[in-house]
């Protein structure tokens, strides 16, 4: 496993480094990536079928309990079948796809990257790993729609669909690491077999791993960016957004669904009522398409629904008709967005209403898009038709409303084949220059390609019990349970069978009566204009973050040191005061003091308060050194002759530096001209804090058995009995030299500063 | 620890917060140097209040003062004086330089915050 993703980033890097010689072999070469995961799958089907998952270890930190663990299951395996099936047929299609260009082979290159992330997302044992391989499909699929980049509305859908994707991972990763910590391991398989018990965090954790699988797979309300999309090229499109991307969410949901479930009660009812409205609005927007590859788009929205309702449901049955569905859709709809491509490479245009007679101009294309189409409308014998069979009698068990629901979106499902089927390839009144198609010889890959996955869709269509034990082990993998469903070509007349039917009854009649369609489409439009709609949001949602970035920084950015200072000082204070308070402190007031003490601090204070006012620079020198004389004496009060000697020879020096200074100053402050009361506040606030942190500190004060030990050893180690002095050059002489260092550079910065000035001050005189 | 000189501390950082508040460089480096000597007393009323100086002589005294708080106390002084002198030098320097005592507004910081409608529309797709 490790080597087929070696490989992947090994071709990769191949085709970015030789893009000159390659030219149109870039994709062949790019082929080799999901050929290598095809044999890989196939050479280990048997036994992982049989219930013998591939495991793969290699320590990376031990330490931290960070390993790269791979472990292909059945389920895995499902995916990783439909990541080659789809991968192969398209890298061969895009080969004729494309004019041998540079860009050309980057996009293969790109293509390959996402292909192996791809394998490794689904391989991944390690909730870690696969949150680094799901944000690589994420960034290649970023630039895989904007491939066109000289488009600016290719450009705006790439960033759409990174930015919500790219933002829905993030929730994931938040939630995977929430669980993770609650879990106590980050290894999936762990995960599932003991899922976390449900607590508050559990199931935020839950919710924000929900809402990654929800943007990823384009569930509702997140389900715009699928469609935009569709800017990218087709092959792009065929591969990531209708087989295998797209279902990263759904694998997601699946492989985690029945631990959630199991978990919180909540995730059941949610997942089906997302996955549902999903369904029903999907099918609906697609029957208003008049863009093939939109409609196909809003095709893959709804289907992407169906699935990952059944999937993200954690009941067995449910799961089996999940993983049978998955299966057919990624036949189906690739096929026919490769059809799609074809047209649009042969016609330059996917407009049905320009398109008319493709029928007989493209036959052989016709045939590969009915037999998919059959498929996706599930009419009996395809392969649509077992899989859906397999859901409908699952939610039949469930609950009766469920099954009308999807049948709803079943009928829904088949006006749009209809309308795709007859819109690509009908004649019909074409609105204005009808184009036509060109017969593709029978090895075009442009036609065999598609060709290989209808055939595929068509024969399992009718031996479905092949892909029985896959199904059967996938859905065993994840839930635990076998045989909790069947595929078979005809199901025998059971309720089911009658839902479905009536779908595709229902579906040809809508499909028959357009007319009837577009009137009710319009009353429905001029109704839902006026409810949010996804895109809008989206669109109206990014100007106003900008607006708020641009508002706020400008609001905290705004270039003014005292504002800066005020705010760091404010945050300096509340923090540590919002910290203590919940602690319920205990606060002591302590006794008055001596006279002298009240002498001292009150000339003290009223310097300082002086100072604060007073404009002449001068009288501000003579205020300071006031403080500082002062100082110096309440130190000898606290019993320190040696701080008062220090304080006195600074102060001192620091009057004549001032002096210095100010002589080359005006003679006054000029006047401030903004306002002084949120000074005035904030030094308030920073006054009545320092009060209150003595008052704290007071109450929690102990004797320092440091200094205890300094007085015993001082005379008997260093032989000096003023234990001020021994500290400073003995016991903590170290720290004396960092002191004296500070001051060495100091004394030399503010040399080189005032040096110059010196000496032109002498030369100018 | 006594009421007075622990509001007296209190009373040094709130004129030295309000001093550093403003925008004469030269205002800031005196409110500078007074919340330096309000921590400066802080750190000594964390030690014992008035006391005798921590010299021994003979026996231990009850009453003599820690000398821990001193030491470190002293080494801030000295810190403090480097600071302030480079300051001073600093504000010379751009009084000099600029003609002007007073800290501008940040150029760049403005230019940023005024940066409001100009990347509003982002693309869209049509």
């Amino acid at each position: 496993m490790i080597l087929v993703l070696l490989l992947h980033l090994l071709v990769a890097i191949a085709l970015a480094v030789f893009h000159r010689r390659l030219d149109k072999r870039a994709f062949l070469l790019g082929a080799v990536g999901p050929a290598a995961t095809l044999l890989w799958s196939l050479a280990n089907y048997d036994g992982v079928v049989a219930g013998a998952p591939v495991e793969q270890l290699v320590s990376w930190v031990p330490s931290l309990d960070l390993d790269i663990v791979f472990r292909v299951d059945a389920y895995a395996l499902v995916f990783l079948l439909v990541i080659a099936g789809a991968g192969v047929p398209i890298f061969l299609y895009s080969q004729r796809y494309f004019t041998a260009s540079r860009r050309a082979t980057i996009f293969a290159a790109t293509m390959t990257v996402f292909a192996g992330a791809m394998v490794g997302l689904v391989a991944a044992d390690h909730l870690l790993a696969l949150f680094v391989f799901w944000e690589l499909t994420t960034i290649s699929s970023y630039l895989l729609i904007g491939y066109k980049d000289e488009e600016a509305s290719a450009r705006s859908a790439a960033l759409h669909a990174a930015l919500v994707t790219g933002a829905g991972g993030l929730a994931m990763l938040g939630g995977m690491v929430l669980l993770a910590n609650e879990a106590g391991t980050y290894v999936i398989s762990e995960l599932t077999a003991n899922p976390p018990p449900a607590t508050t965090a559990v199931s935020v954790g839950w919710a924000l791993v929900l809402i990654g699988a929800v943007t990823k797979s384009a569930q509702f309300p997140f389900h715009a960016w699928l469609p935009g999309a569709m800017a990218a090229p087709t092959p792009a499109s065929a591969f990531l957004h209708s087989a295998t991307m797209v279902k990263a969410g759904i694998f997601l949901v699946g492989r985690l669904g029945v631990a959630a479930a199991g978990s919180v009660d909540w995730w059941q009812p949610v997942v089906l009522t997302l996955g549902a409205t999903t369904m029903v609005l999907g099918g609906w927007r697609a029957l208003r398409q008049t863009d093939l590859k939109l409609l196909l788009a809003f095709g893959t929205v709804s289907q992407l629904g169906f699935i990952f309702l059944l999937m993200g449901s954690g009941d067995p049955e449910l799961v089996f008709g999940g993983v049978a569905l998955l299966l057919s859709h990624a036949l189906f709809k690739a096929t026919l967005f490769l059809v799609v491509g074809a047209i649009d490479h042969e016609t330059g245009t996917r407009d049905l209403r320009r398109l008319s007679g493709l029928r007989r101009s493209m036959p052989g294309l016709f045939w590969v898009a009915t037999a998919a189409s059959l498929s996706m409308a599930a009419v009996p014998l395809m392969l649509g038709f077992a899989a859906k069979e397999a859901a409908f009698v699952a939610l039949l068990d469930e609950n009766v409303w469920w099954v009308a629901i999807a049948a709803a979106a079943s009928t829904l499902t088949v006006a749009y084949t209809v309308r795709f089927l007859r819109g690509a390839f009908g004649d019909h009144d074409v609105d204005r220059d009808p184009v036509f198609g060109r017969r593709l010889s029978a090895g075009d890959p442009l036609l065999t390609s598609p060709g290989a996955l209808a055939l595929a869709s068509v024969v399992l269509g009718l031996v479905p019990t092949v892909l029985f034990p896959l199904t059967d082990a996938a859905t065993a993998a994840v839930t635990g349970v076998a045989k909790a469903g069947k595929l078979v070509v005809w199901p025998g007349w059971v309720p089911a069978l009658a839902w479905s039917l009536a779908s595709l009854a229902g579906g040809l009649f809508l499909a028959g009566r357009s007319d009837l369609m577009r009137r009710a489409g319009d009353r429905v439009a001029t109704v839902s204009s006026h409810l949010p709609d996804a895109e809008h949001t989206y669109r109206r949602s990014i100007p106003a973050l900008l607006r708020f970035a641009d508002r706020s920084s400008s609001v905290l950015q705004n270039g003014s040191l005292p504002a800066y200072l005020a705010i760091i000082l404010i945050v300096a204070v509340v923090a540590p005061t919002v910290a203590v308070l919940t602690q319920s402190p205990s606060f002591a007031v302590p006794e008055g003091g001596s006279l002298l003490e009240w002498i001292l601090g009150g000339l003290i204070i009223g310097f300082a308060v002086a100072l604060a006012f007073i404009r002449r620079r001068f009288a501000v020198v003579i205020l300071l050194g006031g403080v500082g004389y002062g100082i110096a004496a309440l130190y000898s009060v606290f019993g320190g002759p040696d701080l008062t000697l220090t304080q006195l020879l600074v102060e001192t020096l620091v009057i004549a530096l001032f002096a210095f200074v100010l002589r080359h100053l005006p003679a006054t402050f000029s006047r401030p001209v903004t306002a002084q009361l949120p000074r005035l506040a904030v030094a308030l606030l920073v006054g009545a804090f320092v009060f209150g942190a003595g008052l704290f500190v007071n109450a929690a004060r102990q004797p320092s058995s440091v200094a205890a030990t300094y007085l015993e050893q001082s005379v008997p180690e260093a032989a000096g009995s003023n234990v001020v002095n021994v500290i400073l050059v003995d016991f903590r002489a170290f720290d004396t030299l960092g002191e004296i260092t500070v001051l060495v550079a100091a004394v030399l910065g503010a040399a080189g500063l005032v040096i110059p000035v010196i000496r032109n001050g002498r030369t100018g005189s | 620890m006594s009421l007075i000189t622990l509001a007296v501390a209190a009373i040094l950082f709130a004129v030295g917060t309000y001093l550093i508040l403003q925008r004469m460089l030269s205002r800031v480096i005196i409110g500078l140097g007074l919340i330096s000597h309000g921590a400066n007393l802080l750190i000594m009323l964390a030690g014992t209040g008035p006391a005798t100086p921590p010299v021994v002589t003979g026996e231990i005294a009850p009453t003599v003062a820690d000398p821990l708080p001193q030491a470190m106390v002293l080494t801030a002084i000295v810190i403090t004086f480097g600071i302030t002198a480079f300051l001073l030098a600093l504000a010379l320097r751009s009084y000099l330089l600029t003609g002007t005592d007073a800290v501008e507004d940040d150029i760049e910081d403005r230019r940023i915050g005024r940066l409001d409608r100009a990347d509003e529309e982002p693309e869209v797709a049509a």
